[in-house]
């Protein structure tokens, strides 16, 4: 588990801190906020683990070859997903055909409506990303209550909370619109909100 | 829906009197969990109107969009994680390292008949030395393009957070960039035929495997 003071800096602080002062940490944050949009994006069109994971470390090394020239570092989710999907369709390209997926480059050419699909759950991958990054930067207690309270299927009932926190009953909603609070103020810095 | 304890309606008032309205408060209202009189004192102040509750309103509707859908997302491997960390050690700098073009010692299509060779296996293996490094490849021919299999070897042990970088070049650009693994093995798949340089990036220098022809099956 990465510091929680890295893993509360924006994107545009790490990848300074990456560049100026070679702060290894700081790039490890970076990978470990993102790992999950890279990595789902080959998964979801299709790509086997293996391809995945050439797929995810192309991406990081071209990252890291591009860092100091970003344009935006404030839209790192935006450039990771256009050059993860670069990458898949090089992949792809090369592959020619056979992917294991029908959502293979020539169906998703052919269908419109498969490729707007794909496109919104790209969309929604990168917010679910930024939304798990910053649950991440939360501390324990207030991570674990709002996945318990907003991010669990079947959603556990108040009294099975309790339980499962070990805290006492009166102290869960105060305790609830702090973490909300902090994640607002999270997601704000890290550009969800745009 | 959640009625949350020491949750009472003065206090909500008050702060919606005499503040902005507090973010969980507005998670609240947008999941339908807050009752008639709290919500009637929420709709007063946001019609007001406050444009900054106004767009909070608009953000907690949007988290709750996200949380509304199952997660999505997959974790890759953590050994592919971690060597993606580790190529930070050896990241290429914006300046332009210095270039070594490695020898080449051993071809096996060069060292046997090449009939003899290429009638019992597909792989070519070749091995390049560049003072303290050897890198051994193996190219083989697939359906849909060449597996370039390769292993940087050093007199010296590899640092675990020190193993080199591969990129592959074809006409001067970089097209692929492997991480090489705790012993220094790399591999690129698929790639289309054509003569390629290989490039082993280590701490102040890049190593140079030139003109390897790679082609398809």
């Amino acid at each position: 588990m990465i510091g929680s003071d890295y893993a509360a800096r924006t994107d545009p602080e790490l990848i300074a801190a990456s560049l100026d002062h070679g702060d290894r940490q700081a790039w490890e944050t970076l990978i470990l906020r993102y790992k999950r949009l890279i990595y789902s994006i080959p998964v979801r069109m299709g790509f086997p683990p293996p391809d995945a994971a050439d797929v995810f470390q192309s991406v990081c090394l071209l990252l890291l070859e591009n860092l100091a020239f970003l344009r935006r570092r404030d839209r790192l989710g935006a450039w990771l997903v256009i050059t993860t999907r670069r990458e898949c369709w090089r992949l792809a390209r090369e592959r020619q055909a056979d992917l294991p997926d029908p959502e293979a480059e020539a169906d998703l050419d052919r269908d419109g409506s498969r490729l707007a699909t794909l496109e919104e759950e790209l969309v929604q991958i990168e917010r679910q990303v930024l939304v798990n990054a910053a649950l991440d930067s939360l501390g324990s207690r207030c991570r674990q209550l709002l996945r318990l309270l907003f991010w669990t299927e079947p959603r556990p009932s108040y009294d099975e909370i309790v339980k499962l926190m070990s805290v006492p009953e009166g102290s869960i909603g105060p305790t609830r619109a702090r973490c909300l609070e902090k994640l607002a103020r999270i997601l704000q810095r890290n550009g969800f909100w745009r | 829906m959640y009625f949350l304890p020491g949750f009472c309606l003065y206090r909500i008032e008050r702060q919606i009197m005499t503040a902005h309205i507090p973010f969980a408060t507005l998670i609240d209202y947008q999941d339908h969990a807050v009752l008639a009189p709290e919500r009637e004192a929420i709709e007063s102040h946001l019609t007001e109107p406050c444009a900054l509750c106004q767009q909070n309103l608009q953000h907690a509707s949007e988290l709750l969009a996200v949380f509304a859908q199952p997660d999505r997302t997959v974790a890759p491997p953590e050994d592919v994680v971690q060597r993606a960390v580790a190529a930070f050690t050896i990241r290429p700098p914006a300046v332009s390292l210095s270039r070594i073009v490695a020898s080449l010692l051993f071809d096996n299509f060069r060292q046997a008949p090449l009939a003899a060779v290429r009638g019992v296996t597909r792989s070519r293996q070749l091995l390049f030395n560049a003072g303290e490094i050897d890198i051994d490849l193996q190219i083989t021919a697939e359906r849909y393009g060449a597996t370039l299999l390769g292993q940087v070897l050093s007199n010296q042990p590899l640092a675990p957070e020190a193993v080199p970088i591969v990129r592959l070049y074809r006409s001067g650009e970089v097209i692929r960039t492997a991480a090489s693994d705790a012993q220094g093995q790399f591999a690129f798949r698929a790639v289309t035929a054509g003569v390629y340089d290989l490039g082993v990036m280590l701490a102040h220098r890049e190593v140079v495997l030139e003109g390897l022809e790679l082609a398809h099956d």
